[in-house]
């Protein structure tokens, strides 16, 4: 576990611009990906955690790095393909198969070796917090990829994933740690994020008060941006399980309900969220019923978020054996240890 | 789960109608998704409580009866049960209903009338279908006739919403602009659907309706012609729309049922040739095709080159995901059939004919497509493929292995159905054989059942292998209901097999983990079955075992197990009956062993019980159930819990009425009981000198709790009596329950009602009793019955406007069939008279239990009866039974003003028997004349002619000093004659009339009485009433003195004697031989008394224990070996004691 004992804010203070070799702008291109998906071809010459320079035929473009969705290399073989349309479709177990075929030594491109070995910790690091096996391993794997890469610029990705790994083992303490990595991004809805995730590690200690004073932290902030209005959701939600867990459901019942009312259906994340948060209202003021019924809405309609619908699943379990209707019980059991085995929501049922 | 097919699909439209803003809950997504998971009853849950979320819009919750009304309908597709289908159907019905009162101008309004509509069209369909089942043999007309009613229904439903269409169609405008008026044209467009589907569904109602009349009859001709009309206007109007095709085929299909082949082809053929391809025409082409097949299949066609031509297109042609469509799969066994016949034909003209095995071989192929898919035409296949040659015998497929669940669990199917035919032969042989006389007949019978027998248990054998092979082909993919009513094969299987835990682990698995299933009800029940064999045989095999136990435990032999026996039990078995002692008695019975012994069997019979009861409420397994739950509860003692369960059972339920007769009867012996424990209760504590004032208020709350137990019982029995009327079943459980409901009435001083039953024509207890019939079999409820006969008729005798002369007639009447009944054998004789006594005793506790107010009208009706009796006979029975009941009745209230008259009458009739004796007028042999003779002396002595008492005594004594009974009898008269003249107590306890031949004297008393029977083997009673007595006598006769010093002494005498009887025969409880008293309380309480008078420390016998022992005068060595020991035997002057020659001051010894 040293590696672990590092400090991420050392790290970062040493991670700078990294110079890079490439190849001459004649041969084929680097293209950096927006979030619009067009590339844009070039090469790059520059890369850190916050931004990434690309030489064009007309000058230098500088991205900040939560502009770009994916960067794709000039010489990168023919397999990287076929591993980012499974990344695409979250196929994680066929990209990394297809990712350890490459041996990253091959090629003289920093970058391109930097793009091979972090795709396959990444891959692993997904694959163990659905499946639950090596999760440690993952985690050092990442962790290391990141020591020596610091300026890679899925950095913020990379501390995200290691924080839900470190959620997942139960070790909160150091996935707050990680958000908070996240949270040094300078831009302000990685910010509230990263302290909406912080909350939900603290919440998971079952420190409610200070995560809810996280929470409440996000939805104070002035930032108006889509995405920060998405994480001011989702801190609203998060508020909403700490109120409910300091024993004030119906408060938070009527926040929950506001939140569904007044936002899209479509945002499947944050409509699981609000239905587990809501169900769990519903636990403990003892309706079991109202309870099935909101554990239900995640099941069958937003089921997208993993850990989302393994906590679904976990609460259908038992509600679904106290309604004396074991079949379903079955069902619900299978499908959790099937696809989220790993998930500490599979823990004992 | 497998959705049904039917005509008139639910659409799922109405997603689209009733999309949300994203302001909402997505409820009507949520819903849908519900539905498609089978969620139906949480849907249904759902729907009820969105009803006031304000996550839902108002615009949902407007349509939310409609959307029920469709959960159900979806939910009763998946339904196999008919009963659970139909309670479903009415309930979407509702619903529906409902939404259009509520909703009259909502869009949706048509389609919920449209699916009302289709609902009574699926409960007709059930209806049919239920007739064809042979177990609704019985009721097929009743079914039919319904099905009939619900397609008149459905059939004015759809005409009204025509109507209605039509006027609202007329009143929108016939040219519109498509943009302008965009919303008149989408009603419009919706309204002209919506009146073809609802003209279609008219035609097809009448079309369907045929098939709840017979076959070719005028009505049947009359619904398929009126149905081929309406089918006909239709395809006229609109020919070129699907809704015009689809009504074409509609004629052809009536046509073809009216036997119009020719027609009915050409409207097929027609179809047939439409050139339009798409899924939907796909669907009609191939229904066309089928009929067309279906009429050249008809002999009088027998056009089968056209058949196989013609669905070979069909079949050949069919997408993949249509291929295992059912009207797809019908065309290909029509295919098979076609080509059998066919090939039939071609050999005919050319046994060689290379077609043939063209032909058999492409049929072969088209079978066992349709043999390895689950369904309705599995079997059918199966067997075309056997008869092609390629599924071989029922055994053959059963000893097959089998690589699907599918094949696995059909020829389980054909196994278990192979299993029928031998067990009809053997429980029809079975019965036969009883009629059978000729042994050689007899003989070959017993062989063809032992046949059929193995024949049966070889087959249920190896349908259970077939069975076990099925289950372990079953995956994810297996249907769980089809796994399911495998297991439940299998369940009651082993139950027929009398493997009955395995029969109740599989059948509680399906029970409790599928409780949805249409296997699960029935696996209920087979489970509680199977325990309620298991928790049988073990009661069985509990008997050697509860004797063991009591051998070891039960040293008093008195049947149970007290504390301090249980104490000496081995530390198994303290825990293991731990809780035993359920009546909290202090003793364990047999009773209780043996529930000790069954709780495992009982715990789960509760528990499956309780589990159907709760699972299916408004299901007769859930009375069955409670009906079970019922007599356990009775059987286990739990009464209370019994009648909670019965609370439970619908009063209209088959089941209610013979749960309350259980619980009546129940009720009452536990009334019985009760009052027989106070009364017990009462005896002891007078005998201890309690005043009965004192009792009364004692025993005062427990009489009123007795009181509504017994009111309780009355209620229930007579509930019960009404229910089982209404059945006309005559049962065990019936006659039980009406002698027990007559004895009611008889103690509750409603004799009258009591005689109705007893004379009821149809089930009277007499009537049954006279028809042998089987109800009454039990041995001894023919006496039973007399007996309240005979109550009823002379309790009635007190009640007003009573016909006295004919309640006795009827008595005497009952009287002469009790001596026919029991027979004129001496045996009998004594049979008899012990029936007497018994019902005297019976007539004595109903005067005791009587109120005030009755007792008198009661008394009066005995004696009018008992006079009219006595006077009439000349029996020795009948004039014994007078006697004993006139003595029973001074008995029953000794106090009573007419208790000196009731012995007066009883040593009358006492007297009148010994007359007629002597004068050889009755039979009376010694025995029988010394039992009157006691009797005569004990009613003259309760009436006070203690004189008269004593010469019949010493008549008695004179002829046989040693009759006990009689020496007790003459004690106890001097006793009672002390009250009047105390020097009688001395010559009670020194006795009286010197015997020159013995030197004693041939009244002993009580002193002599002791002496005579001390230590010896059968007189414990009698030595220690004796010696009891003789100090009572010495106490009384102290209390008369009225010096203080003489007085002082004979109570001095009287603790003294006392003493000594305590310290020679310390064993006042007995040494354990059956039926010895304890007599510890009475010397307890005398001693105290004594000690009282002698203003000493009531101690009592516990302080008798810290004295040194009492001077042994006259017992030198017995003492040592008689203290704390058993009495010694053999010698009864080793023991002697104070009394007898010597005597108690005053006594002289002779004479009073």
């Amino acid at each position: 576990m040293a590696a672990r004992e590092m400090k991420w804010g050392i790290m970062l203070a040493v991670g700078g611009l990294t110079a890079f070799a490439g190849p001459p702008m004649t041969a084929a291109q680097d293209k950096i990906f927006n979030q619009k998906n067009i590339p844009l071809p070039g090469t790059v010459t520059e890369m850190t955690a916050d931004k990434v320079a690309l030489e064009t035929p007309t000058g230098v473009r500088t991205f900040e790095t939560n502009e770009i969705t994916r960067i794709t290399y000039g010489e990168e073989p023919r397999e990287m393909a076929k591993v980012r349309d499974n990344l695409r479709d979250a196929n994680y177990e066929a990209a990394l198969s297809d990712l350890k075929s490459l041996d990253p030594t091959a090629t003289n491109r920093e970058l391109l070796r930097q793009e091979i070995l972090y795709l396959r910790a990444m891959c692993e690091a997904r694959i163990a917090l659905v499946s639950g096996g090596k999760r440690e391993d993952a985690l050092n794997n990442l962790q290391n990829f990141f020591k020596g890469n610091a300026g890679y610029y899925r950095f913020y990705e990379g501390a995200e994933l290691l924080g839900d790994l470190a959620s997942a083992m139960g070790d909160f303490g150091q996935a707050v740690r990680f958000y908070a990595a996240l949270g040094k991004a300078p831009w302000p809805d990685y910010k509230l994020r990263a302290n909406v995730l912080e909350a939900r590690a603290l919440a998971a200690q079952s420190k409610f008060a200070e995560a809810q004073e996280r929470y409440e932290a996000v939805i104070a902030n002035p930032e108006s941006s889509a995405e920060a209005n998405r994480q001011k959701m989702l801190a609203t939600v998060g508020k909403a399980a700490c109120l409910n867990q300091g024993g004030k459901s119906e408060e938070a019942l009527k926040i929950l309900e506001d939140l569904i009312k007044n936002n899209d259906s479509k945002d499947s994340r944050l409509f699981g969220r609000a239905y587990n948060a809501l169900g769990a209202c519903y636990l403990r003021t003892k309706r079991p019923k109202e309870a099935l019924i909101q554990y239900l809405h995640v099941h069958l309609m937003f089921y997208g978020e993993a850990d989302t619908h393994a906590e679904a699943l976990h609460h259908l379990i038992k509600l679904w054996t106290e309604m004396q209707k074991s079949d379903r019980a079955i069902e619900m059991r299978a499908i959790l240890v099937e696809q989220y085995g790993g998930s500490v929501w599979a823990k004992g049922v | 789960m497998k959705a049904r097919s039917w005509r008139y699909a639910v659409t799922g439209w109405l997603v689209l109608l009733t999309q949300t803003a994203w302001s909402e809950e997505p409820a009507a997504e949520f819903l849908e998704k519900l539905r498609e998971a089978g969620y139906f009853d949480t849907a249904v849950e759902y729907l009820e409580l969105i009803q006031d979320s304000p996550l839902v819009g108002t615009g949902f919750k407007e349509v939310l009866p409609y959307e029920r009304a469709v959960t159900i309908l979806r939910q009763a597709h998946s339904i196999r049960d008919f009963a659970v289908r139909e309670k479903l159907l009415d309930s979407a019905y509702t619903a529906l209903r409902q939404f259009q009162a509520e909703r009259s101008d909502h869009p949706l309004l048509m389609d919920a009338r449209r699916e009302s509509a289709n609902v009574v069209v699926e409960r007709a369909r059930i209806k049919i279908e239920r007739s064809k089942k042979p177990s609704e043999a019985a009721n097929k007309a009743l079914l039919l006739g319904d099905a009939l009613k619900l397609f008149e229904e459905a059939q004015k439903l759809f005409a009204e919403q025509q109507s209605e269409l039509k006027v609202r169609l007329e009143s929108i405008p016939k040219v519109l602009d498509r943009t302008r008026d965009a919303k008149l044209v989408e009603t419009q467009t919706q309204l002209r659907s919506s009146y073809l589907q609802a003209m279609f569904l008219s035609a097809a109602v009448r079309e369907e309706a045929a098939q709840a009349v017979e076959a070719g009859s005028e009505q049947y001709k009359q619904f398929l012609n009126e149905a081929k009309q309406q089918y006909e206007a239709m395809f006229k109007n609109y020919r070129t729309r699907i809704a015009g095709l689809k009504a074409r085929l509609g004629q052809g299909r009536c046509e073809q049922r009216l036997g119009n082949f020719k027609e009915a082809l050409s409207y097929y053929l027609e179809l047939m040739d439409n050139p339009e391809d798409n899924e939907t025409m796909f669907e009609l082409k191939v229904e066309a095709t089928l009929g067309a097949c279906q009429c050249w299949m008809d002999a009088s066609q027998a056009k089968y080159a056209a058949v196989i031509e013609k669905s070979r297109v069909v079949v050949e042609k069919a997408p993949p995901h249509k291929a295992r469509d059912e009207m797809v799969l019908k065309l290909r066994l029509l295919l098979v059939e076609a080509a059998k016949k066919y090939v039939e034909e071609l050999k005919m003209k050319n046994a060689k004919d290379p077609q043939v095995n063209l032909l058999l071989a492409d049929a072969r192929k088209y079978a066992q497509f349709v043999a390895k898919i689950n369904g309705e035409l599995q079997k059918p296949a199966q067997k075309l493929l056997g008869e092609l040659g390629g599924g071989g015998s029922v055994a053959a497929v059963a000893k097959k292995k089998y690589r699907t669940f599918d094949e696995a669990k059909t020829a389980a199917m054909e196994a278990y159905d192979e299993t029928k035919a031998p067990k009809l032969t053997m429980d029809a042989l079975t019965e036969q054989i009883k009629e059978t006389p000729d042994a050689a007949e007899r003989k070959e019978m017993e062989k063809q059942i032992a046949e059929a027998k193995t024949a049966y248990e070889d087959g249920l054998n190896e349908t259970v292998r077939v069975v076990k092979n099925a289950l372990g082909l079953a995956d994810k993919e297996t249907a769980p209901d089809d796994l399911n009513n495998l297991r439940n094969l299998y369940c009651f299987l082993l139950y027929n097999q009398g493997q009955y835990y395995s029969a109740a682990t599989i059948g509680e698995f399906v029970a409790r983990r599928y409780p949805d299933a249409s296997a699960a009800r029935t696996c209920a029940k087979i489970a509680m079955a199977s325990y309620l064999k298991i928790y049988q045989e073990t009661k069985a095999e509990s008997k050697p075992l509860i004797d063991r136990f009591l051998e070891l435990l039960d040293k008093d032999n008195d049947g149970r197990i007290s504390q301090e026996e249980f104490a000496a039990a081995s530390d198994e078995i303290k825990t293991q009956w731990a809780d035993a002692d359920v009546n909290q008695d202090k003793k364990i019975d047999a009773g209780e062993i043996v529930r000790a012994l069954t709780r495992f069997e009982s715990d789960h019979i509760v528990d499956i019980c309780n589990y159907i009861t709760l699972k299916w409420p408004d299901q007769p397994e859930a009375q069955e159930s409670l009906g079970t739950l019922i007599s356990f509860m009775i059987t286990e003692g739990q009464l209370a819990k019994a009648e909670t369960y019965l609370d439970k059972i619908p009063a209209d339920s088959p089941q209610r009425g013979s749960a309350e007769l259980r619980i009546g009867q129940a009720q009452w012996s536990a009334y019985v009981r009760g009052m027989q424990a106070i009364r017990e209760q009462e005896e002891a504590a007078i005998k201890a000198g309690q005043d009965r004032a004192t009792l009364e208020n004692q025993f005062r709350a427990q009489r009123e709790e007795l009181k509504v137990v017994k009111n309780r019982a009355e209620k229930t029995l007579e509930d019960g009596v009404k229910r089982m009327e209404q059945t006309g079943k005559i049962d065990t459980t019936l006659a039980s329950a009406l002698l027990a409901l007559a004895q009611v009435w008889i103690d509750t001083n409603q004799a009258p009602r009591a005689v109705g039953l007893v004379e009821h024509p149809q089930y009277g207890l007499l009537k049954l009793v006279v028809d042998e019939h089987e109800a009454v079999q039990k041995r001894g409820f023919r006496e039973d019955t007399f007996k309240v006969a005979l109550r009823s008729y002379i309790s009635s005798l007190a009640a007003k406007d009573s016909d006295a002369k004919s309640l006795i007639q009827k008595a005497n009447d009952i009287m002469a069939r009790l001596k026919q009944s029991i027979g004129g054998s001496a045996e009998g004789q004594k049979t008899l008279v012990a029936v007497y006594i018994s019902l005297a005793r019976e007539l004595e506790q109903q005067i005791r239990l009587a109120t005030d107010e009755s007792r008198s009208g009661l008394i009066q009706g005995f004696k009018t009866f008992l006079d009219q009796v006595g006077a009439g006979s000349n029996e020795l029975n009948v004039l014994y039974w007078v006697a004993s009941t006139y003595a029973s009745m001074a008995d029953s209230n000794p106090q009573a003003k007419d208790a000196v008259e009731h012995n007066k009458r009883a040593a009358e009739t006492y007297q009148l028997i010994l007359d007629k004796g002597k004068r050889n007028e009755l039979s009376l042999d010694a025995a029988m004349r010394n039992q009157i003779a006691i009797q005569l002396a004990r009613s003259k002595r309760a009436a006070g002619d203690f004189d008269s008492a004593m010469n019949l005594l010493k008549d008695l004594l004179t002829a046989n000093q040693g009759l006990v009974p009689v020496q007790m009898e003459a004690a106890r008269t001097y006793q009672d004659w002390a009250e009047k003249d105390p020097k009688k107590y001395v010559t009670a306890g020194d006795g009286n009339f010197p015997d020159p031949k013995t030197r004693g004297k041939i009244v002993w008393g009580w002193g002599g009485l002791a002496n005579k029977v001390a230590g010896k083997q059968g007189f414990h009673n009698q030595f220690y009433e004796a010696r009891y007595n003789y100090s009572v006598c010495q106490y009384r006769y102290a209390l008369t003195q009225t010096d203080i010093a003489e007085r002082t002494k004979l109570l001095s005498k009287a603790r003294q004697s006392l003493r000594q009887t305590v310290d020679l025969y310390p064993n006042l409880q007995g040494d354990g031989t059956p039926n010895q008293r304890d007599f510890t309380r009475d010397y307890d309480s005398l001693l105290k008394s004594i000690q009282k008078q002698l203003k000493e420390p009531e101690t009592g016998l516990a302080g008798l224990k810290k004295e040194p022992p009492a001077a042994k005068a006259g017992t030198p060595k017995a003492s040592a070996a008689a203290a704390g020991g058993p009495a010694p035997s053999g010698n009864p002057k080793s023991g002697a004691l104070p009394g007898g020659a010597k005597g108690l001051p005053g006594s002289s010894g002779g004479s009073p």
